[in-house]
């Protein structure tokens, strides 16, 4: 029997790492000499090493006489070897013999006897092993390469250790993070109010912004004898810190804007996209009507797997976007806009498509969209449910959006309008010059009685499944067979409430007054429900 | 009648992080039953090889190509170990659970392993829950059982 004692796996080890004192003392000296800001990748790599150093050192501790076993050595009776790869397990060679394998040429068999078990049996004079090419140390054979060879920490271990490490360090609170960069709390150089007032004066004459630190430090008047990195990671900290200030810089630069010039609806999302979470069972969603719901694109849906992420992405238009100026930040087309590196909120530069023209928009993380489209929207009177392509621009941060054009004709297009309290749909012919899809389309003339609607509503509290309830019945009688196909419902329902698929589909699946008949499409069994 | 080492392991409860191995005492004198299993197991080169019930053979050193424990092995055990488990199909998802843990087994030198480890091994993450119930459970699979302290 052979058993392998507390042998840690690679991603063990990483997931079982933690800071000591010592790491964090050795981290902040070091940063106190070099006076300059590390990254995590840095740290990591500091750290690694200083447990490698540690590491060694303990090691020939343990061994005092002991050789390391190795199976390119050769060793003699009475010999004392040590197996890294057994938790430091010691023996004593009490027998050496030939090898006998055809496969293996010639080689010794050394029997070794351990203190608490029974003999084995170890190869040497092998000149081909792994374990003559890496001394393995105390955490086990993946833990010890990692402690002594920082550099073989790659892809996806490096990334988790990374990550263990900044959360350690965050809780730590010794040592303070920006832009992933680390500099130790107590060192960092002091930025008074009068510098913060001063790069306050500074965007408000660049018109809120953006600039970034670098521009800012000539008019902040520091000493000249402070470290120009530490200067720049003093002041973003500082900035950081101050709400007045927000960081607003795509991947990784680091970019300043004046809260209080940003747009109010990048900083107060609008009514119609703030979305309320309504409880509903995940479980009432059948795997049918899933794809159902996974297939009606949405910022709040369940992420969808995406193979590989496309350059260009088509998107159907929401109403509940069309009518805030805003695009929806969809999991399949985040990845063609920039990330912050600070802020929940950054900017970003709308391409026209058609025209070329640019404007500064700003995609806004937590709530999922991204603003500045209204002009364009207006410009070029597009419809919700009107088909847009998203691409990347030309340059970095750059975003082009573009429809597809169509013969300027009138057609018959759902409508809605809100009268005495109520929202009303109907067929209207409407000019429509973009392509767009079918049951999606919403076409309407005063866009502000929806919106009193809509306050009014929501001051109301009226409940989601009254809401969805009297549009069905209203969507319902727009066609012959008084059906109402999935994606028509959530586009009506979210013009008066934000709400998912998911849960407008739990709701059709759970109320006895809602038939499917197949496909995307329901209807109301008469008189299942009451009316009031 | 049952040892003592082989009645230890029964008397503790198993659990994720429990050391399960292949107890070749279990087939105890079964020996032909247990040869007959391991041809299962050999690759299509071997299996022409290994056609007659004939135990016998030369022993030869096995060296585990990790640890650089070694073995003294039958010549199936030999095959299987420095050969068979090298090639591509010796372990797939379709692969029936415990011959997979067997498998893993006979390829590491029987290094004990945990539910956990031998579901990376095995390629069913995640199943490590399944593996600690079907190893632990009343019936003893192929003389797979938890380690003795």
């Amino acid at each position: 029997m052979v058993q392998q004692q507390q042998k840690q796996t690679f991603e063990e080890w990483v997931d079982a790492f933690e800071l000591r004192p010592a790491d964090l003392e050795f981290l902040t000296h070091m940063l106190l000499e070099k006076e300059t800001p590390l990254s995590t990748e840095d740290v990591t790599a500091t750290i690694l090493h200083r447990r490698e150093g540690e590491a060694t050192m303990q090691m020939r501790q343990e061994l005092r006489d002991a050789s390391i076993y190795m199976p390119g050595a050769s060793y003699v009776v009475g010999q004392d070897i040590v197996f890294p790869i057994f938790n430091y397990a010691q023996g004593r060679v009490v027998q050496t013999r030939e090898g006998s394998n055809p496969d293996q040429g010639t080689f010794q068999v050394v029997r070794v006897d351990f203190e608490d078990g029974e003999p084995r049996d170890f190869a040497s004079g092998v000149a081909d092993h792994v374990l003559n090419k890496y001394p393995v140390g105390k955490s086990g054979v993946d833990g010890t390469l990692a402690e002594r060879m920082p550099e073989t920490l790659v892809g996806e271990y490096r990334e988790q250790l990374n990550q263990r490490i900044e959360s350690q360090l965050l809780a730590s609170r010794e040592i303070v993070r920006l832009a992933g960069y680390w500099f130790p709390r107590d060192l960092l150089f002091e930025v008074n109010e009068g510098h913060l007032n001063l790069a306050e004066a500074a965007l408000d004459m660049a018109g809120g912004g953006p600039m970034s630190t670098e521009e800012m430090l000539p008019e902040l008047d520091f000493p000249q004898d402070v470290n120009s990195k530490l200067q720049t990671f003093s002041l973003n900290y500082a900035l950081q810190e101050d709400e007045r200030f927000d960081e607003v810089g795509p991947d990784g630069r680091v970019l300043w804007f004046l809260r209080r010039l940003q747009p109010l609806e990048v900083l107060h999302p609008p009514l119609r996209l703030r979305y309320d979470p309504v409880a509903f069972s995940p479980d009432a969603l059948t795997p049918e009507l899933k794809i159902l719901a996974d297939e009606i694109d949405d910022e709040f849906g369940d992420p969808v797997e995406i193979s590989e992420p496309d350059t260009q992405i088509q998107i159907v238009l929401p109403f509940h976007h069309r009518w805030s100026g805003t695009l929806p930040l969809l999991p399949r087309i985040a990845h063609l806009f920039p990330t912050a590196t600070l802020s929940p909120r950054l900017q970003v530069v709308l391409v026209d498509g058609h025209s070329g023209e640019r404007v500064k928009g700003w995609v806004v993380r937590p709530e999922r969209f991204i603003w500045g489209l209204r002009s364009w929207y207006e410009k070029y009177d597009v419809p919700s449910g009107a088909y847009l392509n998203v691409a990347c621009g030309e340059k970095p941060g750059e975003v082009m959006v573009t429809f597809q054009r169509r013969d300027p004709i009138s057609e018959w297009v759902r409508t809605t309008t809100a009268t005495k309290n109520k929202m009303r749909f109907a067929m209207k012919k409407y000019p429509v010059s973009i392509e767009y899809a079918d049951e999606m389309i919403i076409a309407v003339e005063d866009v502000t009685e929806i919106d009193e609607l809509q306050i009014n509503m929501n001051e109301k509290g009226v409940p989601f499944d009254r809401i969805v309830l009297d549009i069905f019945r209203n969507l319902a009688t727009l066609t012959p067979q008084g059906t109402v196909h999935v994606r028509t419902l959530f586009q009506s329902v979210n013009v008066l409430r934000r709400v998912p698929p998911a849960p407008i589909l739990a709701l059709l699946a759970t109320c006895p007054y809602y038939h499917h008949v197949g496909d995307a499409y329901w209807r109301l069994k008469p008189g299942e429900f009451e009316d009031g | 009648m049952i040892s003592p080492a082989q009645l230890a392991p029964l008397l503790v409860k198993s659990s994720l992080e429990t050391h399960f191995h292949i107890d070749f005492e279990w087939w105890g004198p079964h020996s032909r039953a247990l040869h007959i299993y391991l041809q299962s197991h050999l690759c299509e080169e071997h299996k022409s090889e290994f056609t007659s019930d004939d135990e016998k053979g030369e022993m030869a050193d096995w060296m585990n190509p990790e640890t650089g424990e070694v073995q003294r092995l039958d010549p199936i055990r030999y095959a299987l170990s420095a050969h068979c488990s090298q090639q591509d199909r010796y372990l797939t998802l379709k692969t029936s659970l415990v011959d997979a843990i067997f498998r893993v087994f006979l390829s590491n030198g029987n290094q004990s392993l945990t539910p956990r480890e031998l579901a990376h091994h095995i390629g069913r993450e995640g199943k490590a829950d399944v593996i600690l119930r079907t190893l632990s459970g009343r019936r003893v699979y192929k003389g797979l059982r938890p380690v003795a302290e």
